[in-house]
């Protein structure tokens, strides 16, 4: 979206849809003060804001400064070089270059800020008139702006102006035309939009009078997105300006321009003298682009759109790891299929770096199924993508652990090792299947892919056996859906094809991440069901993370319940819900909605999870838990394992907690 | 199928437009058409009087309109006041040069952009990243025109390689062709590519980032498919949009690229008719040109509607 605002500012006439979209942008944005000064601030647009500067009042004392006539012939010095005589040298009749271009300066800037503010009040009053009235006359207005924008704009305006003839008025004239019906369009999309907003419509209501509703309201949000595009609009009418008087239909000879400078170099210096050429070519180019650099920064310091600078990261598939510490030693004899140990994964930003998880272990035995609980943001998701090494790198990488799937560690692989083991040892079911699916290739592309990265299968093979995936996790007639895009199914259906995806390839662990939140009530119990039964069908391990332990209870053997980036507490899952040992585990079932009950919530946790760069130092819950103490505050707290299970609080010897009801 | 059509329909309104717009910009023309029909100012009376019922200049605005539509639409858009000969023969042998002209361009600008956008787009900020910025800057600033002019003065004066002005038809000869249109289709193309390159870069470095290509990467694919197929697949989407908003540019482009290099299409026919105050010919060319713009538009129009699934298959 960036990009395509560029390119309308940079672009004056503009399609319609984008340009409403584009003026929405602009309109939704706050207004800021100050902006000039800021604008200033920044290197790049103050020099050329210096430039510019310097080029006005070059134009406007052209007479004063320029050294001869800019008209004055004189043979002897034709195509003389730069020199302290010529400064710029001297063109085919003598004349000189640097006082041709002061004068050719003039009429650039005297066309480039006619036509700007011409087309500018213009396209103000017509366009407001159009958003604001809306109707008929908006829609005759607006097929009128569309009939003009049909027209290259530069055929336009040599056709105006060929017809009126050469002459500085005339090109004013053919530029204003030109430029008023995409400025016209963006007065009018961003009205549009304006109108909609609360305020107005709240001073509508009010009865203000439409012009002081125009005035007050709805002008000052619309001037923002004009001044920057005026400010990019100057660099189109002064190119196109300078193409027209190329074309000899600027000012009348011998009247310079910077354009008939560039016809006269070409025409009669270019075998001779051919630097001529950069004499107003340079001229032209410099003052261009830095219109273009002053309307990049008024965008920037106007709030349009994010900054360029903001997503530059690479994107190669795969998390890094930078250990801090060293990792712990492989065990001699694992009966565990998925074996984390000690993971620790960090966030990168210019604020530093904040880690997210810190030391979680976790083990999975093959064929059983392990919930991983906690609230929204306590790190569940980045757990399971560290094992599959798709944390976003950068921001993300692993700092610490180990992650042994059958007896390898998986933070020691490189890409192509890791990619096999995605998708056949271990599938991932994400949160929001509306946009886990690839919208441009049908469900039926994407089911083949995810078996042939793995194997030779021929197309009917593959076809085949996606049918039967389909047919495996309760889609009904699956050879119409194979021809589909993932738009045209719900979003209970795509959650299967994902599933369906997942499984093409028999995977011994499924870690499926909230694979139920995004749906509704009735889809999620569905999908829980489709996944019990996948469970005992094909007998494969299973991760389930969810923030609900509503839905652990019938399916899970084992829960670890996870909190501000910690293990708090793990246990067989009846045990967890009989007799929970940490205070947030019971919190959280003191949170849940009773089975067969009306389904209000009993007990909320108060307070918020502790922010990553700001853990404190004890007991992670202390600030929400009720049972603090000091020595809960007094240093780091260690997860203790009692047989099977494990907790991570001082106090879990001597408190006697609430279980589910 | 049915999409094609309605985009065709939705033209229409348009097209009534544009030719109103042409007509009327020479019925505003200063002085009298008849006397410029009749021969100019050494016209006689009569010669003058017989140009008005030629011209039918006494019936009423509308119905002259409409009667220029009805001969337009027959392909019938008068004769030049110079040569005489008919405005669409004309225009026929003109088009094609054109539109040559403008797909040469095309070609050149998505041959360029689509390799550095997505290099770019595969590593922000890399050596090839730093490069095409600079290129996109430098293309912005310099006018397609200035850069016809720097690349006769390198390619064709200084080093010899090419011819600095000419045509010859495709149909003749295909070398030949290529030899002449090289150096306008690179002045005409640049600008183009490097919007087309700085948007196939940024919605690259989107589109990684977006869950489906996560799913790519967890069903064990490789970084050819995910990043080569999935990725490129839907960054081409707004690329197309770009190049679509790029044709105006293109179309006024080639009028001034054709006058350097002395091709004879639609623009320098248009030029030629300007310095002889030819208004037939202008009002053909301007009409011309504008549906040329109307066309490319609607074809990109439609193949971005063909690729996007959620456009093409209704839910
Ligand atoms: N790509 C990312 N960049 C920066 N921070 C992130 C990113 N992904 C997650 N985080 C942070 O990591 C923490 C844990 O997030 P997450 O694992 O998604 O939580 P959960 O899945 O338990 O809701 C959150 O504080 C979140 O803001
Ligand atoms: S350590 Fe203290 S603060 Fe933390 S959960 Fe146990 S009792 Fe509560
Ligand atoms: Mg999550």
């Amino acid at each position: 979206m960036d990009e395509l605002l560029a390119h309308h500012a940079e672009n004056i006439p503009i399609t319609p849809d984008e340009a409403v979209e584009a003026a929405a942008e602009f309109a939704a944005l706050p207004r800021r003060r100050g902006a000039f000064l800021r604008l200033l601030r920044r290197p790049g647009p103050a020099v050329a804001f210096g430039y510019l500067v310097v080029i006005a009042l070059a134009a406007i004392f052209a007479p004063v400064i320029a050294p001869y006539d800019p008209n004055q012939i004189d043979v002897p010095s034709r195509f003389a070089p730069p020199s302290w005589d010529h400064l710029l040298g001297a063109d085919d009749l003598g004349r000189d270059l640097f006082s041709r271009l002061l004068y050719g300066a003039r009429v650039s800037l005297t066309v480039s800020v006619a036509v700007i503010v011409i087309a500018t009040v213009v396209a103000l009053v017509v366009g407001l008139v159009a958003g604001y009235s809306g109707g008929a006359v908006d829609n005759v207005i607006m097929r009128v702006a569309d009939g003009g924008l049909s027209f290259p704009p530069l055929v336009l305006a040599l056709a105006v102006a060929g017809i009126l003839g050469p002459g500085v008025v005339n090109v004013i004239a053919a530029l204003s035309i030109v430029f008023v019906f995409g400025l016209t369009r963006l007065v009018r999309g961003t009205a549009l939009v304006v109108r909609e907003e609360p305020f107005v419509e709240a001073s509508r209501a009010a009865g203000s009078r439409t012009r002081r509703i125009l005035v007050h309201r709805v002008f000052p949000n619309i001037r923002s997105p004009l001044i920057i595009a005026a400010t990019f609009g100057i660099a189109g009418v002064l190119l196109a300006e300078a193409g027209l008087s190329y074309l000899g239909l600027g000012p009348r000879p011998p009247a310079a321009s910077w354009g008939n400078m560039l016809r006269n170099a070409y025409d009669r210096g270019l075998y001779k003298a051919s630097w001529q050429l950069f004499v107003p070519g340079l001229a032209i180019a410099f003052t261009i682009y830095a219109f273009n650099v002053l309307g990049d920064g008024l965008r920037d310091v106007l709030g349009v759109g994010r900054s360029r600078r903001a997503k530059r990261r690479e994107r190669r598939g795969m998390t890094t790891v930078e250990r801090v510490r060293t990792p712990p030693a492989a065990p001699t004899s694992d009966d565990a299929l998925l074996r984390i140990e000690d993971l620790s994964v960090e966030f990168v930003s210019e604020r530093g770096a904040s880690r997210v998880v810190e030391g979680v272990s976790l083990a999975i035995r093959p064929g059983e199924t392990v919930g991983l609980v906690g609230e929204s943001g306590s790190g569940k998701t980045v757990t399971s993508l560290s094992v599959m090494r798709l944390v976003p790198s950068p921001p993300g990488r692993i700092v610490s652990g180990a992650i042994r799937f059958e007896g390898r560690n998986l933070l020691d692989l490189d890409f192509e090792a890791m990619r096999e083991v995605r998708g056949t040892g271990i599938s991932m079911v994400f949160q929001d299947p509306m946009t886990s699916l690839d919208p441009s290739f049908t469900i039926g592309s994407q089911l083949a892919e995810a078996q042939r990265l793995h194997r030779k299968v021929s197309r009917s093979a593959a076809r085949a056996r996606s049918i039967e995936l389909l047919d495996l996790v309760g889609i009904p007639a699956p050879e119409t859906r194979l021809r589909q895009y993932p738009h045209q199914l719900s979003g209970g259906l795509r959650q299967r094809v994902v599933i369906a995806m997942a499984l093409a390839n028999e995977p011994r662990l499924l870690i499926a991440d909230e694979p139920t939140t995004a749906l509704d009530v009735t889809v999620q119990a569905q999908i829980l069901d489709l996944l019990k039964r996948l469970q005992r069908e094909l007998g494969m391990a299973i991760l389930f993370v969810t923030h609900d332990l509503g839905v652990i209870a019938d399916l899970c053997d084992r829960v670890a319940v996870m909190y501000a980036g910690q293990i708090v507490e793990e246990a067989a899952v009846e045990e967890l819900f009989a007799h929970p040992r940490h205070p947030y585990t019971a919190g959280l079932l003191g949170a849940m909605p009773q089975v067969g009950g009306a389904g209000e919530r009993l007990t909320v946790i108060p307070g918020q999870v502790p922010m990553a760069h700001a853990m404190p130092g004890g007991c992670r819950f202390a600030d929400r838990c009720a049972f603090v103490t000091d020595a809960c505050r007094s240093g780091r707290i260690d997860l203790v394992a009692t047989g099977a299970a494990a907790v991570r609080c001082v106090r879990a010897g001597e408190l006697t907690l609430q279980g589910a009801r | 199928m049915r999409l094609v059509v309605r985009r065709l329909v939705a033209v229409v309104p348009t097209l009534l437009i544009v030719t109103f717009g042409v007509f009327l910009m020479v019925k505003l023309v200063p002085g009298d058409p008849a006397v410029n029909a009749a021969g100019g100012l050494s016209a006689t009376p009569e010669a003058i009087a017989q140009a008005r019922v030629d011209l039918h200049l006494d019936d009423s605005f509308f119905s002259q309109y409409g009667r220029w539509l009805g001969n337009a639409v027959q392909g019938d858009l008068g004769e030049s006041y110079q040569s005489r000969t008919s405005v669409v023969d004309d225009l026929a042998k003109r088009v094609p040069v054109t539109l040559s002209l403008i797909v040469a361009a095309t070609l050149f600008a998505v041959l360029l952009a689509v390799p550095l956008g997505v290099l770019s787009g595969l590593r922000p900020n890399g050596g090839v990243d730093q490069g095409s910025r600079v290129f996109s800057s430098l293309a912005i600033a310099v006018p397609n025109f200035l850069l016809a002019l720097i690349l006769v003065l390198v390619f064709a004066v200084r080093l010899g390689w090419l011819p600095p002005s000419g045509y010859t038809k495709f149909g003749d000869s295909p070398a030949e062709w290529l030899k002449f249109i090289v150096l306008p289709a690179i002045a005409l193309g640049v600008a183009v590519s490097a919007a087309l390159m700085r948007q196939l870069r940024a919605a690259l470095v989107d589109e990684l980032d977006t869950n489906h290509i996560r799913t790519a990467w967890a069903i064990g694919g490789s970084r050819r498919r995910v990043v080569g197929i999935h990725g490129l697949k839907n960054a081409s989407s707004p690329a197309i949009t770009i190049l679509g908003l790029q044709v105006a540019a293109l179309v006024g482009g080639a009028v001034l690229v054709e006058q350097i290099f002395a091709i004879p299409g639609l623009g320098t026919y248009m030029l030629g008719a300007i310095t002889q105050a030819d208004l037939p010919v202008i009002q053909g060319c301007v009409l011309v040109l504008a549906l040329v713009q109307i066309v490319l538009s609607l074809a990109v129009d439609i193949t971005y509607a063909l690729i996007n699934p959620k456009v093409r298959v209704a839910t």
